[in-house]
């Protein structure tokens, strides 16, 4: 992205709860969109603590990235790849589209 | 049973309906029997009725199995052991198969604990089901909307989970009110300064916020969204849209519910300043129903408080 001319923040968020509110708030603030990601469902983890607290303090833009709500399967990670990620649209690429789709709005 | 009182009652009253048409429908109680006021059911269809005792997590399983067979079986207990006791069973041997169990979740937020207190107060069973693929969700205001919600989605495909209360919740509605699945439900239209959105049984406080709020000059659309899942994104968006500020009022915790649901729905459609209304993240105790709820920041001031407060927000 930054070859793109993208200029992003990248927030560990390590503690979902308490959820560091100052950190996200001040993202929010300072750059107009967020994108949250997690190997989680996009329902009951960051994306949606993150969005709860945006909503109550500074609507902002927001893409949550992770399992759009349905049940997984199995496959192998191998040399080639992740074949689990790219089918769940977990990869950097798809974190990329994210933030340009962000963006956009 | 000639009518029905409490929610319930709503559902036995449906449940009695559907199986005199279809033998497909069956009943899996977990010693709760009494608890759905349901007797009946057991008296007159002997061969549809399953009991399980009080093993909850036995009874997702049997439902599991009866609907692998092609039956329609109903689970009825509280809600808090069917979605928490019985949450991987729930998830693993219902959900993941996408198997035709309608969870029947009784005693449903603070309301509900009245008579037996904290261990059976439930105010995160939204957010279970909500985090598991492929549940539909309802939240009937009240008895009668329970009722349509059973009639409703007795043969969606896939789970179902019917939020039902102690059996003493308001009456809101007039039974001629209709319950159309999978929309939002339009309650009040006083104007466009914020909406609010509110489900389950604290429908009566939402409806008096509303009006008062419109003698008091703060005009508000009031929705029923009867169905957390598939929420009404369109519907949602609309008004979201319309009004520009939002607050959500259930009787559940903030995280996970209807709050976050609308919040969820906000940061991607159309973010705009929400407020929630709903047991704020920690344990409440044991006392009388509206005593208890106005308590926890859920009465009509709270409500109308946090409309004010998100009409300010507005840009």
């Amino acid at each position: 992205m930054e070859a793109d001319g993208i200029d992003v923040r990248v927030i560990n968020m390590s503690t979902i709860k308490p959820l560091d509110e100052y950190a996200v708030i001040k993202a929010a603030e300072e750059t107009g969109a967020i994108v949250t990601a997690e190997n989680h469902s996009i329902i009951g983890g960051l994306g949606e603590a993150v969005a709860s607290l945006l909503a109550e303090n500074i609507p902002t833009p927001m893409f949550r990235v992770g399992i759009e709500d349905e049940f997984s399967q199995t496959a192998a990670i191998t040399e080639e790849g992740d074949a689990l990620k790219a089918h769940f649209r977990l990869d950097s690429k798809d974190l990329a589209l994210a933030v340009k789709e962000c963006l956009e709005r | 049973m000639k009518d029905y009182k409490g929610s319930r009652e709503a559902v036995t009253m449906a449940l009695l309906e559907l199986a005199e048409q279809d033998p497909r429908f069956m009943l899996v109680s977990a010693d709760s029997l009494k608890a759905m006021r349901a007797t009946e059911f057991a008296e007159r269809f002997p061969d549809r009725y399953i009991e399980v005792g009080i093993a909850e997590q036995n009874a997702m399983a049997v439902s599991a199995g009866l609907a692998s067979c092609g039956l329609i079986p109903y689970v009825a207990s509280y809600c808090g052991f069917l979605t928490m006791r019985a949450c991987e069973q729930l998830r693993t041997f219902v959900a993941y198969p996408h198997l035709n169990v309608r969870i029947v979740g009784i005693n449903g937020g603070l309301y509900g604990g009245e008579r037996e207190g904290v261990t059976h107060q439930f105010f995160e069973d939204l957010g279970i089901v909500s985090s598991i693929p492929g549940i539909t969700v309802v939240t009937p205001a009240d008895e009668s909307q329970v009722y349509k919600a059973v009639k409703a989605t007795a043969t969606l495909d896939g789970p179902v989970y019917i939020r039902c209360g102690s059996g003493r919740e308001p009456v809101v509605f007039d039974r001629n009110e209709p319950f159309v699945f999978g929309k939002l439900h339009m309650v009040k239209e006083y104007g466009r300064d914020a909406a609010i959105f509110a489900s389950g049984f604290l429908m009566k406080r939402a409806i008096a916020a509303a009006e008062q709020l419109n003698g008091e000059g703060v005009h508000v659309t009031l929705c029923d969204v009867h169905t957390l899942k598939p929420l009404d994104e369109e519907g949602t968006a609309a008004i979201l849209s319309r009004c520009g500020a939002a607050v959500t009022v259930e009787d559940h915790n903030i995280i996970g519910g209807l709050g976050s649901g609308i919040t969820d729905a906000a940061a991607s459609l159309c973010p705009v300043p929400v407020e929630k209304i709903g047991l704020r993240d920690v344990f409440p105790s044991s006392g009388e129903a509206e005593a208890l709820v106005d308590y926890y920041g859920m009465s009509v001031e709270d409500i109308k408080t946090a409309v004010r407060k998100v009409v300010a927000r507005k840009q």
